[in-house]
């Protein structure tokens, strides 16, 4: 499902500075897309864009055909699901089930569907034998997984993870990758809001930077970390491989420790 | 003697029949830059709890063994007592704030007003705990109008007010930016040096590498390394047991294993040591 910003202007209420300063933006169904910049760039500002949480002052937001400031942020979740930064914000639920059964249900799928969501969601990331005990009862990792795969359950078209490594460690992160790849193959647009350089180039091809909330820089990933000057003034520190890759002065940036290997 | 002192720390909490902690024992000497990593789940949160004296003092449940900071055992000493000795920050600034206090100024000063530090004194440390976490410039501003990562350095700042001799950052970065977790880690650099005792567990490899002077690795509830950062994150059991190797590490490794690795070297923790072995492989 293709997904359109047009000059999407956006300031808090009350806020005097604009939070969204004219982004334009075009997201092919099936692309993975990392959005990266400082804190108050304005990465989650777009994000919340995209499922209808926050609309437009000025400008368009599309997700298919349908425009974000015609439709409820309920209804927007049919095709755009959301898991934020801290878990603790979104858990609710007495049980990991309930928690991650929310959402299909709350898309009106039958009972026999929500469960078959579920189970494979909750399978995803390693939780199904978490199902009965409560989310509190779990550590921030846990509680982090808990929310990813509430949001792998809706099996919306369109997904987006902000700051979905913070917390995890590598095993889990490793079965976050293949999550991604999964839903990769399906078909799906995957977006993700991370400081994580090295979980980012190694998962995603498409790069997009914020600043004031305006784009920068919008690139596939070696092209990304070509352009040392603007990530340094924007405060990103490329990743292992591709750091390494510049001090042995090679012009080609290496992704994984695989790919350096194979052209050293 | 030592800033901190554990041995034979085995904790159960109270309901689990599993310890959290297993017959930890290890010393800290005033001034050291102590790394502690380990998958989720292995213990260092409650290790954290129990360096801060929270345990056994607010958490009920079964302690074994001894934890002394700055010389006082843990279980003879109330966490008053510890105050101005030892400070705790947590992963999410927002359960640390007092939420009393209306600016950055009075949160920082809350902890002093309920040590009962005199009036006069107080200003100049406020200050100081300021200038060390770079808020001044927002000591007017509501603790809850900050960004995370200048939360978190005013959490930072209501503990070092305190002028504790040792300092627990219990996955402190974990919701910052870079930006952010470059000023945390550069008061913390700059605390180590002037002898405070930090504690950090922390899992960004990479500032390990270069700045941690000791790396303890745990696992369910065990201390399973205990060593100099090259020699722990590259230790083969890391690499399986969810903390990972750095991609310098497995680079190396990978370039190892087809020759493309000098054979007398060992395995790398830093750009620098990698790039260099890279680059010497058949010269030496």
């Amino acid at each position: 499902m293709e997904i359109k910003v047009e000059n999407a202007h956006y300031s808090y209420p009350g806020g005097g500075v604009k939070a969204l300063n004219g982004v334009s933006l075009t997201i092919q169904p099936g692309e993975k897309v990392a959005l990266v910049g400082q804190n108050g760039s304005g990465k989650s500002t777009l994000a919340r864009h995209l499922n209808g949480l926050l609309r437009p002052t000025q400008g368009q937001v599309w997700v298919g055909d349908w425009e974000t400031s015609a439709h409820s942020p309920a209804k927007m979740a049919r095709r755009v699901a959301y898991a934020f930064q801290n878990p603790d914000e979104q858990l609710f639920h007495q049980q990991v089930w309930g928690e991650v059964a929310f959402g299909p249900q709350n898309l009106g799928h039958s009972a026999e569907q929500v469960r078959i969501q579920v189970e494979q969601a909750l399978d995803l990331f390693g939780l199904r034998a978490a199902a009965k005990i409560n989310p509190r009862d779990l550590g921030y990792s846990g509680r982090k997984r808990i929310t990813l795969a509430s949001t792998v359950a809706m099996q919306t078209p369109v997904l987006i993870f902000d700051e979905p490594t913070a917390g995890l460690d590598a095993n889990e992160q490793e079965q976050l990758s293949q999550v991604i790849a999964i839903l990769n193959q399906q078909g799906k647009t995957v977006l993700v809001i991370s400081h994580d350089m090295d979980f980012l180039t190694e998962n995603f091809e498409r790069f997009v930077l914020l600043r004031e909330g305006k784009i920068i820089l919008d690139a596939g990933v070696q092209e990304f970390f070509s352009h040392q000057e603007i990530l340094e003034t924007s405060g990103l520190v490329a990743p292992q491989m591709i750091r390494l890759s510049q001090a042995m002065g090679d012009s080609n940036l290496a992704i994984t420790p695989e790919h350096f290997i194979d052209w050293i | 003697m030592p800033a901190l002192d554990v041995s034979g720390l085995t904790y159960t909490y109270p309901g689990s029949s599993v310890p959290a902690l297993k017959n930890v024992s290890f010393q800290a000497e005033s001034g050291q830059l102590l790394a502690i990593v380990g998958p989720n789940e292995a213990g260092k949160s409650t290790l954290s709890l129990a360096l801060a004296g929270l345990i056994p003092a607010l958490f009920h449940g079964e302690m074994l063994g001894r934890v002394a900071v700055c010389g006082l055992d843990t279980r003879d000493h109330s966490p008053g007592d510890f105050a101005g000795r030892v400070g705790l920050v947590l992963q999410n600034p927002v359960n640390q704030l007092s939420g009393m206090r209306y600016t950055v100024y009075d949160e920082v000063a809350f902890g002093l007003e309920n040590l009962g530090i005199p009036r006069i004194e107080m200003p100049g440390r406020i200050e100081q705990a300021l200038v060390q976490v770079g808020l001044v410039d927002l000591r007017h501003r509501s603790p809850y109008t900050l960004s995370g990562g200048q939360q978190q350095r005013l959490a930072l700042a209501s503990v070092l007010v305190m002028s504790p001799s040792v300092l627990i950052l219990d996955e402190t970065t974990a919701m910052l930016d870079p930006q952010g977790r470059q000023e945390i880690f550069g008061v913390v650099q700059s605390l180590a040096q002037t002898g405070v005792t930090v504690i950090i567990v922390e899992h960004h490899l990479e500032w390990i590498a270069r700045h941690a002077n000791r790396v303890l690795a745990l696992e369910n509830g065990e201390v399973i390394l205990d060593g100099p950062p090259d020699q722990v994150l590259t230790s083969a059991r890391l690499r399986k047991n969810g903390v990972g190797w750095l991609r310098y590490t497995r680079v190396a490794a990978l370039g190892q294993s087809r020759s493309l690795w000098p054979a007398n070297r060992g395995l790398p923790v830093t750009l620098k040591e990698t790039a260099a072995g890279f680059r010497s492989n058949g010269q030496e």
